[in-house]
């Protein structure tokens, strides 16, 4: 049974917030869901199933997605969070196929918000949540340290150079100076002097190769079948989806001496392959697409290393080569391969676990000619979205395409 | 013991939320003694604790002392630590080790950051501390 025929995304809706316009994550995402339900044209009781992403860091509260359905009087015949980490928000697409696939639901709501540093302690509570609380966190590590061993051994065994993460973030904040709710658009250009004169966090990872907060977000789809969808004004369909989860903390995944998947890891263990590779190959089998098909790639690198390791593992580089897509200026505006379109995670930031969202939302922007920032010139017609969530553990990834076919 | 996650106690190092199949680990620590697992069945090295082996499936690990000699994997010095506790320890190295034995731990690496690399040799030290914990030092022949 091919999948990448059966359904599509026929309405969404985005939401923002900051230090000067507060909303809390149930805010958020009424005002998401509202607008993503009169975008599709239809009845807020036409929707059967939702499926959220973790907690909002913000609301931490279990069983959010309830929460929120009772918050906005929404009986359903399904509901439930998707934690694989921040990528379940990604794999929830395909969760939404298979639903509408096997007849469950005529409509699915995909929703997520968060605003985490507009009401939590960010710093503290992200290592306390994602190291090992047995054998990672007290030795007092934060994420950037963590995804620091990524770092060391991805430059240890590729050659490659702080100036090269440099170069990251300056192609990042091309795209991120020019959208209106991006964290960092108010630095406005940046070169590589400006990155490496950045004070580390954790090395190698300088202030400038890494993520920053940012305010808060949300965004809502309407995902229905095919045949719904052709009365739809830009549908958007899913055609193909793949997902993988490795490890839960960084250090189990040096226990791993073998995979059970059919992508290539390299010679295990190691840190520079990730389970995005597998998550790829499945979403392309389904497609009957490879990279080369597609016309946009948005992911989730939430460090400079790993917007190389990311694109590697999406299959538009070999291992250790992703720099030269850089160096191309492939990825930057102007460039045949947009990259990250709002700036991604290093320069829109990650306003919490909703920033697995804002990948998706911005490749619906773009692939619809709606992009709230630089809209890439023609119309991409197809795009690769990639959500990743903790420690390298868990990832996502869904094509979609303004054709059915 | 904190919920993780969702108690930051930030005025106090925190203390590691032990597992049951880990007691037997921190019983060593307390002595002095660097203890992992050994598989019965495969002979497979195994971290961290567990009551199956992930490679055989077999129950029935086994515990070993380890010779607590390693190389560094990998490494990441923190310049903005999680929790005010940690500002006057800062910098301090995190990093990966591979012991002797074939496994791979995660540790303090207590040495001065800027000459700490890959592939160097250290071993197991138990300073005395707030929080006993294996941390790692220069091998002692690497000078």
């Amino acid at each position: 049974m091919n999948l990448g025929a059966v359904a599509a995304i026929v309405g969404m809706g985005d939401a923002y917030a900051n230090a000067d316009d507060i909303k809390d994550p149930l805010q958020l995402a009424a005002e998401a869901t509202y607008k993503a339900i009169a975008d599709a044209g239809i009845r807020k009781t036409d929707i059967q199933s939702l499926f959220t992403g973790r907690s909002p860091w913000a609301d931490r509260r279990p069983q959010w997605n309830n929460i929120f359905a009772s918050h906005i009087q929404l009986p359903l015949t399904l509901s439930t969070e998707l934690t694989m980490h921040g990528a379940g928000i990604n794999v929830m697409f395909g969760l939404a196929v298979q639903n509408i696939a096997a007849g469950m639901a005529d409509y699915v709501l995909c929703l997520q918000s968060d605003a985490t540093a507009l009401f939590i302690d960010t710093v503290a509570v992200g290592a306390a949540t994602d190291a090992d609380p047995q054998f990672e966190y007290p030795f007092g590590p934060i994420i950037p340290a963590l995804y620091g061993q990524v770092a060391r051994r991805y430059m240890h065994e590729y050659d490659l150079s702080e100036e090269d993460f440099a170069d990251v973030a300056v192609a990042q904040q091309e795209w991120g100076r020019r959208h209106p709710h991006a964290a960092k658009a108010r630095f406005g250009a940046i070169d590589r002097a400006d990155v490496l004169a950045s004070p580390y966090v954790a090395t190698p990872l300088r202030r400038w190769m890494c993520s920053t907060w940012g305010g808060g977000t949300a965004g809502a789809f309407i995902v229905t079948s095919v045949e719904n969808a052709r009365q739809a004004d830009k549908p958007l369909y899913i055609r193909g989806f793949g997902s993988c989860a490795t490890h839960e903390y960084l250090s189990e995944r040096m226990g791993i001496h073998q995979m059970p998947f059919a992508a290539d890891f390299g010679a295990l263990p190691n840190l520079t392959h990730s389970g995005v590779r597998e998550a790829a190959r499945q979403a392309y089998a389904m497609a009957g697409m490879t990279a080369s098909d597609m016309d946009m790639v948005q992911m989730s690198a939430n460090f400079s290393h790993m917007a190389l390791l990311l694109l590697e593992d999406l299959g538009f580089a070999e291992k250790g080569r992703a720099i030269e897509l850089y160096r191309q200026g492939r990825l930057t505006p102007g460039g045949d391969l947009p990259c990250d379109t709002n700036g991604g995670w290093l320069s829109f930031g990650q306003p919490g676990i909703s920033c697995d969202m804002d990948t998706m939302v911005e490749g619906a922007r773009q692939l619809r000619g709606e992009a709230l920032g630089l809209q890439v010139p023609g119309r991409p017609k197809t795009a690769i979205l990639q959500g990743a969530g903790g420690m390298m553990a868990c990832n996502g990834v869904t094509i979609l395409s303004t054709e059915a076919a | 013991m904190s919920e993780q996650g969702e108690t930051v106690v930030a005025d106090r190092f925190p203390e590691p939320r032990r597992t049951l199949d880990a007691e037997p680990f921190w019983r060593g620590i307390a002595q002095g003694r660097l203890l992992f697992q050994r598989c019965g069945g495969c002979r497979t090295a195994v971290w961290p604790p567990r009551s199956y082996c992930p490679y055989c499936d077999a129950p029935g690990l086994s515990w070993e002392e380890s010779s607590g000699t390693a190389e560094i994997y990998s490494f990441s010095t923190v310049m903005r630590p999680p929790t005010p506790v940690w500002n006057d320890k800062a910098p301090y190295t995190v990093g990966l080790v591979r012991l002797a034995e074939g496994y791979y731990l995660f540790t303090e690496i207590d040495e001065e950051w800027q000459g700490i690399a890959i592939g160097q040799k250290v071993e197991v030290t138990f300073p005395p501390r707030d929080v006993p914990l294996p941390i790692f030092k220069y091998a002692r022949n690497e000078g």
